[in-house]
């Protein structure tokens, strides 16, 4: 097994009409021993832009901290808000620094852009963009996640209507990964306010 | 095969860990403590490697024994918990990582809170209401999921700490013969020491306190 899959973890973006989504479940594992049920994975870097870091465990933590470091630096020095593309270049960026020692982690940025267009962003753990139009899934149930926003995933959708598809997608692909589940987080990024709503999963 | 364990209660947390230090399959000492007092609220449990044990958790113990006496004020628990896992993350990805596991317990003078930190040899940390580390925990968990409870008692959470050294040397291969449990509350640390006795012809232990005699049994 490979060391990305040592925790568990499941995350899920998706882009709606002028709103976009990201959920993460709230496991904590030890291979297939749980260790914590209240462990988030997606983390908020402006009111309108979070990240998602599934993979290893202590790399989430090791990065959220940098992540934060680096946002709070460029506040300082640009003054004006990191854009979702920029934190995008700035993590694979970071990623990249460590080629040959990687963070085993492959972080996902959902937000809304200066123009309030939804912008989702996946790359792998060595950095490498990878964009989509619909959604991005990631960590140990991400073949499950794919299937399940296959299915559900819709163009244009309105925040409450996304919130449900990606709320589904998720609850339903962390039931069939042991590795991830125990409820899960879901944050709906709209223009006018980001809401989080923690959702009870299966509880076994 | 080390044991270490620790439950949290509203006002007090639980740390248990086995007294043996072994090499291979030889007991070369059988009443080491492998705990240190960070400061005056807050302890730290530690086992792993035998070398790293002893430097990563004396470096740690300096460190915060000297924050302390430079500003005049003591690391919280969660202070003390994630710089122990910062030093412990760099570390991780230098040449020389230390391989240990450790558990964080401390109560929080201002708040009246107590907290638990569990931080494995990778340094990912998570605060969390019980907790035990390696062959430990496939025997000490199921039985903290059941039994644990948010309003538990300091005479309940060390009954609860008992069951589970209980059930350990009932089930477990290798068993330890010995054992010190360190409560931490209001009042500061207080130091048990484990009494091995026989219950219906099977071994349970007794928990004596060391500063009163005082004796804590399951029963």
């Amino acid at each position: 097994m490979s060391i990305t899959q040592y925790n568990g973890s499941a995350i899920v973006a998706m882009t709606g009409k002028n709103c976009v989504v990201i959920g993460c479940d709230k496991r904590l594992g030890q291979q297939a021993l749980t260790v914590d049920m209240n462990f988030e994975k997606v983390f908020r870097v402006k009111d309108k832009l979070y990240v998602g870091l599934p993979g290893l465990a202590t790399d989430v933590q090791t990065l959220h901290d940098r992540i934060r470091y680096r946002v709070n630096m460029y506040d300082l020095e640009e003054e004006r808000a990191i854009q979702p593309d920029n934190l995008a270049h700035m993590i694979s960026n970071m990623l990249y620094q460590k080629r040959f020692g990687p963070y085993f982690c492959e972080p996902i940025i959902a937000g809304l852009t200066e123009k309030d267009e939804p912008y989702i962003m996946g790359m792998d753990l060595i950095g490498c963009l990878s964009s989509a139009p619909d959604f991005i899934v990631g960590g140990t149930a991400s073949d499950n996640l794919y299937g399940m926003c296959e299915a559900l995933w819709e163009p244009d959708l309105g925040p409450d209507d996304l919130f449900r598809s990606a709320s589904q997608a998720l609850l339903n692909a962390v039931d069939r990964d042991a590795m991830s589940g125990w409820g899960a987080v879901v944050h709906v990024i709209t223009p006018e306010k980001t809401e989080t709503y923690h959702l009870q999963g299966r509880q076994d | 095969m080390e044991t270490q364990i620790g439950i949290r209660g509203d006002n007090f947390v639980v740390l248990l860990s086995d007294k043996i230090v072994a090499q291979s399959i030889v007991k070369m000492k059988h009443n080491q403590d492998k705990m240190k007092q960070l400061n005056k609220n807050n302890v730290m449990s530690v086992t792993g490697e035998a070398g790293d044990v002893d430097s990563f958790s004396e470096y740690i113990e300096a460190n915060i024994k000297l924050f302390g006496l430079r500003q005049n004020r003591p690391l919280t628990t969660s202070e003390c918990a994630y710089w122990t896992r910062g030093t412990l993350a760099e570390a991780l990805r230098s040449r020389s990582p230390y391989n240990v596991n450790l558990l964080i317990g401390g109560f929080n003078p201002n708040t009246k809170k107590s907290s638990l930190y569990r931080i494995d040899y990778l340094s990912s940390i998570c605060e969390v209401p019980f907790a035990a580390h390696g062959y430990t925990s496939y025997f000490a968990y199921s039985l903290m999921d059941k039994e644990y409870r948010k309003d538990l008692t300091k005479e309940e959470a060390i009954k609860l700490a008992i069951r589970c050294v209980k059930q350990l040397d009932h089930r477990f291969l290798v068993g330890q013969p010995g054992f010190i449990l360190r409560v931490i509350d209001e009042e500061g640390i207080h130091t048990y020491d484990s009494q091995p006795i026989l219950e219906n012809g099977q071994r349970s232990f007794n928990f004596v306190n060391v500063a009163n005699n005082v004796v804590v049994s399951e029963a």
